[in-house]
């Protein structure tokens, strides 16, 4: 959320005098549990990813589960189990692709356990267009090229919204740019509101736009919290990002509504 | 003192003759030569058991049966006085004392030799501008709240940070007055320094149990700070030249003996190398603090005093043209002292307080304000009535209206990608009865009793909204609109406060206490250390008062003729209606910040050593306070207990100082503290392109413990200013061994370039070397 970002900033700015050092924490290992990382949208099959907890530390990713028992139905009937894919060790679906308004719940069985989450498949209200402009640069932002989007906000119900970006289709989220918002400040129309994606001149530049549910929100901005915060001295404390799976599993069943937007940079 | 030690002892086999005697009321007041009161002042009649002290406003009532007497009047830093004095009725004797060494400064909170064991307070600390302004500061900013916080009880939330934690309560539990006036954020820059002015001040007590019935309102503890009053008889300047910023006071009659002023002004100046900057952004940057004392006292005649008294103050920050945020406190006090007569002083104060603070970003499409604030009014009449040498009752009333922002954010443009949101205000009013009386039993036993009767009201205009069972649903079922001025709900609360001292001997005493505060606003704050934009809620439909009850016992003991005091204090502390957040709370600009708020209970305990050293070329103090902090709040935790944020097991103090000679003076402090508590990730997983930590319980995790060294050196200046005035340097290094060990006030997950995870701590650069110039003329 914007507001939330500037107010940090403003914080970051009382800590100027501080300085930063790499310390050695050994925390104590806590108890093993299921992950997963399940996305619906509506251009696409299901994709689900299920792994566990590693050492915060290490540097390897956890291993990828290869024998869940995964299965995706919604609301009017249709039902389907997920095939595991050893190249890229993820499941997929093969043909429910996601419909608006629709709710589906997804159940994995796995090491004898089984989770389940349940999730409505949000609109994506309105996301017009991404339209390139120069930032000369000032205290705040890097001189260079951007986008602004232009679009609109349903003003009868709460909307929540995750962008990505990419250039010339190179991912350009750091791991910490989890960009995310609700539609509290937001006015009725999003007459250019411009977007933290710095491009090169002639760049293909596009914006993916997501529609969240309130708790796939309120797993990104745990996790936009959590990535950002100075451990609770000034900023919010960490906290785990709430799940929507039962039984204890950490991660997230996203449904979304997903529209790309496109622009070029001028040379 | 052997005097005193007389009265002690004598005056229980005296008591049945004195009494059958008749006996007349010789009273007066004491005042220094700047035509201040003296507080503590000692006065006894040469050779009998008859013995006084002053009052906080300097006023003494004796009395002696018909006779000749020679009254003595003894106080630290002035020269004794005695003069022969006839009794055959009642009279009034006003007494001025001079200074033993003219020019230096004046000791400003003063005290009986054997004070802190002859009185019935507990967990009460003084400290005397003199004995902070000898002490190395942070950037050699002579810095109140940091000096606070080397006392027994008091905990610190990180390096640099004025935020005060007593004796397991929270930051926002500190009633924090100045004249009366109370401050609703007391720190410049996020709190690295706090909004006092030394300067400016005269005295600063903190009560951290057994708070005065006349103050009620905040859990914890009281800093009741006084700004001084001009001196009536001739002008003075005084003032410093720091490391980053300066002061600048000013003093003197308008109309000598009767009408007195003080202005004080402070500001940071970091901001002003800006300007040699080539560049133009740079230039039009700003990052300053400001603040600006006033007073004025005015004297009518001996039974009627008054005085105005007014704070300022503001912080700045300013990045071009893009980002604005300012923040400070206005307050305005004014006061009537009358003596009704000399057993009655009536004292009625009218302050008013204002917190605003405002963020203003004017950058492409994100144009806006925010703002919050609160603002208080108050009036308060408190009745000192003095029957005899036996009882010191106070009672009274006090009212108070405040105005609470929850924030305003306003699009600066005409198609703005933002829609204003404007939190309607929340309104209360509050009153208050007291009574207390300090009653001396007999000469081994003093009592101090007392009751506050409260009423809370949280008034119209406003929304209350009703939830789907508690308000952590966050599912609001009903909305109910209160007109301006109606009743929406209301609570009363009694806060009965009692303490006992059994004087052992006149070196030595016992004493033990109970009270009761209940706070009827809460800072929604959902980190250790407040920060400007966290706003005030009063208590309401949905928000609980908070309430803590605090048991404590004292032993009290001087040593070698009250040169070295000691102390040990236990205590035990219990919260109801304990607030934390939950979760990754949302507190923002949310209408249901309800919501987003869990209460429950907190308990805390601990003991307290202390041992002072008041007189010599050496002074000082050691404290050591091992202490415990607990909150259990359903919905946080699991429920389970967990350790409050500002917890530390052990924390030692130790301040000495020392005088070398007529012209260098030395001193220094070290200080150490268990780490604090916080929430690091004991597991983590990788989800789409980040990754997260798993945090178990809260606050699981302890910090590295806390120690740091500082040191400074004062240098009288030979020559004078001005023929009679005085110029000193003081030369203090801040964490001398700061750069051999870091002290993280905080730690943070981060990754490198190769996508290495690691551990990262936040922490203050040191060594801190900072000079200053004081002078005053």
């Amino acid at each position: 959320m914007v507001m939330k970002n500037i107010l940090w900033l403003s914080i970051s700015l009382g800590l100027v005098l501080s300085c930063t050092k790499r310390i050695e924490i050994e925390p104590t290992p806590g108890e093993e549990v299921a992950v997963i990382q399940a996305f619906l949208f509506n251009d696409s099959v299901a994709k689900v990813v299920v792994t566990k907890n590693t050492a915060f530390l290490s540097s390897t990713k956890p291993p990828r589960s290869a024998s869940a028992v995964i299965t995706l139905s919604d609301n009017v009937g249709n039902s389907e189990s997920l095939t595991y894919n050893p190249t890229d060790e993820t499941y997929y679906g093969s043909t429910i692709i996601g419909v608006v308004g629709r709710t589906y719940t997804l159940s994995v069985l796995v090491e004898g356990k089984q989770y389940t989450a349940v999730s409505v498949l949000p609109e994506l209200y309105k996301a017009d267009s991404i339209v390139p402009y120069f930032d000369p640069g000032n205290t705040f932002t890097d001189e260079g090229w951007y986008v602004r989007f232009y679009g609109a906000d349903n003003p009868n119900k709460s909307d929540y919204y995750f962008i990505k970006g990419y250039a010339n289709d190179i991912f350009l989220n750091e791991p910490t740019d989890i960009f995310v918002s609700d539609d509290r400040f937001l006015s009725q129309n999003v007459q250019g509101i411009d977007l933290d994606f710095l491009y090169e001149p002639g760049d293909n530049a596009r914006v993916d736009f997501y529609s969240l549910t309130k708790e796939a929100y309120e797993f990104y901005l745990a996790a936009q919290l959590q990535l950002n915060s100075d451990g609770g001295f000034f900023s919010t404390p960490p906290a785990n990002a709430p799940s929507n799976f039962n039984n204890g599993a950490f991660g997230l069943f996203q449904c979304s509504t997903r529209k790309p937007l496109f622009a070029t940079i001028p040379n | 003192m052997k005097k005193i030690i007389g009265f002690s002892i004598l005056f229980a086999c005296f008591i049945g003759q004195v009494s059958a005697q008749t006996k007349y009321k010789i009273s007066g007041v004491v005042s220094d030569t700047s035509g201040m009161s003296v507080i503590g002042a000692i006065l006894f009649a040469e050779g009998t058991s008859y013995g006084t002290t002053t009052d906080v406003d300097g006023k003494y009532v004796l009395e002696l049966p018909a006779g000749t007497y020679t009254l003595v009047i003894n106080y630290t830093g002035f020269k004794t006085v005695k003069r022969k004095i006839v009794v055959a009725g009642n009279q009034t004797i006003d007494f001025q004392i001079e200074p033993t060494d003219v020019g230096q400064a004046v000791i400003i909170t003063g005290e009986k030799p054997n004070q802190n064991v002859d009185n019935t307070s507990m967990g009460v600390t003084e400290l005397t501008i003199d004995e902070i302004k000898k002490m190395p500061a942070l950037f050699g900013e002579v810095d109140i709240l940091k000096n606070i916080q080397t006392l027994p009880g008091v905990q610190v939330a990180g390096e640099g940070n004025t935020g005060l934690y007593v004796r397991g309560g929270g930051a926002d539990q500190n009633l924090i007055l100045i004249d009366e006036a109370p401050l609703y954020n007391a720190a410049h820059l996020f709190g690295i320094f706090s909004i006092f002015n030394a300067d400016a001040i005269s005295t600063v007590e903190l009560y951290k149990a057994g708070v005065p019935s006349q103050y009620g309102g905040r859990l914890s503890s009281l800093l009741d700070v006084r700004t001084k009053s001009g001196n009536m008889q001739k002008f003075s300047a005084n003032g410093g030249i720091g490391t980053v910023a300066s002061r600048l006071t000013l003093e003197g009659p308008i109309i000598k003996d009767k009408l007195s002023y003080v202005v004080s002004g402070r500001r940071s100046y970091a901001d002003l190398f800006l300007l040699l900057s080539p560049d133009e952004d740079v230039r039009s940057n700003k990052l300053y603090f400001y603040d600006l004392n006033g007073r004025m006292d005015f004297k009518l005649n001996a039974r009627n005093s008054f005085y105005v008294s007014s704070y300022y103050g503001r912080d700045r920050f300013k990045f071009a043209d893009v980002f604005q945020q300012r923040w400070g406190n206005a307050t305005l006090t004014t006061n009537w002292k009358h003596v009704a007569s000399d057993k009655l002083i009536i004292n009625t104060y009218g302050t008013y307080s204002n917190y605003r603070y405002l963020l203003g970003i004017n950058s492409g499409s994100t144009k806006f304000d925010y703002e919050t604030g609160i603002r208080e009014y108050a009036l308060k009449v408190d009745f000192n009535y003095l029957p005899n040498s036996n009882h010191n009752i106070h009672y009274g009333v006090s009212f108070a209206q405040r105005t609470y922002d929850p924030g305003k954010f306003t699009p600066k443009e005409e198609g703005s990608v933002f829609k204003p949101i404007q939190n309607p205000n929340y309104y209360s009013i509050e009153g208050a009865l007291f009574a207390s009386n300090i009653q001396k039993v007999s000469e081994k036993i003093s009592l101090d009793y007392g009751l506050r009767l409260n009423w809370f009201a949280y008034m119209g205009k406003g929304v209350v909204y009703s939830y789907n069972g508690s308000p952590s649903t966050g599912e609001v079922i009903d909305t109910t609109t209160y007109k301006s001025g109606e009743l929406i709900k209301d609570f009363w609360g009694l806060e009965p406060r009692a303490a006992v001292r059994y004087l052992i001997n006149d070196q030595s005493s016992v004493k033990i206490g109970y009270n009761r505060n209940i706070q009827y606003l809460t800072q929604i704050s959902n980190s250790l250390s407040p920060v400007p934009f966290d706003i005030w809620v009063p208590a309401s439909v949905h928000f609980k008062p908070q309430i803590s009850d605090q048991i404590a016992a004292g032993y009290f003991r001087n040593l070698k003729d009250n040169m070295f005091e000691t102390s040990v204090e236990v205590y035990y502390k219990y919260f109801q209606n304990a607030v934390d957040y939950k979760d990754n709370a949302d507190i923002l600009l949310n209408p249901n910040i309800e919501s987003q708020v869990r209460t429950g209970i907190g308990w805390s305990y601990g003991a307290e050593f202390f041992l002072k050293k008041k007189k010599g070329d050496l002074t000082g103090w050691v404290s050591y306070t091992l202490s415990w902090s607990y909150r259990k709040i359903d919905g946080i935790n699991n429920g389970e207990k967990y350790f409050a944020g500002f917890d530390r097991r052990h924390n030692i103090n130790i301040v000495g100082a020392y005088k070398i000679n007529d012209r260098w003076d030395i001193s220094a402090n070290w200080v150490f503290g268990t780490g604090r508590p916080i929430g690091i990730p004991n597991s983590g997983y990788d989800f789409d392109y980040f990754w997260l930590g798993i945090y178990p319980e809260r606050n699981s995790f302890r910090l590295p413990s806390y120690h740091r060294f500082d040191i400074s050196a004062t240098l009288k200046q030979k020559k004078k200013i001005f023929k009679t005035g005085e110029g000193s340097w003081n030369f203090s290094i801040y964490n001398l061994y700061g750069a051999f060990r870091i002290n993280p006030f905080t730690v943070i997950t981060n990754t490198n370039e190769e996508g290495e995870r690691y551990f990262e701590a936040i922490y203050f650069p040191a060594p801190i070397p900072s000079v200053t110039y004081n002078f005053k003329f």
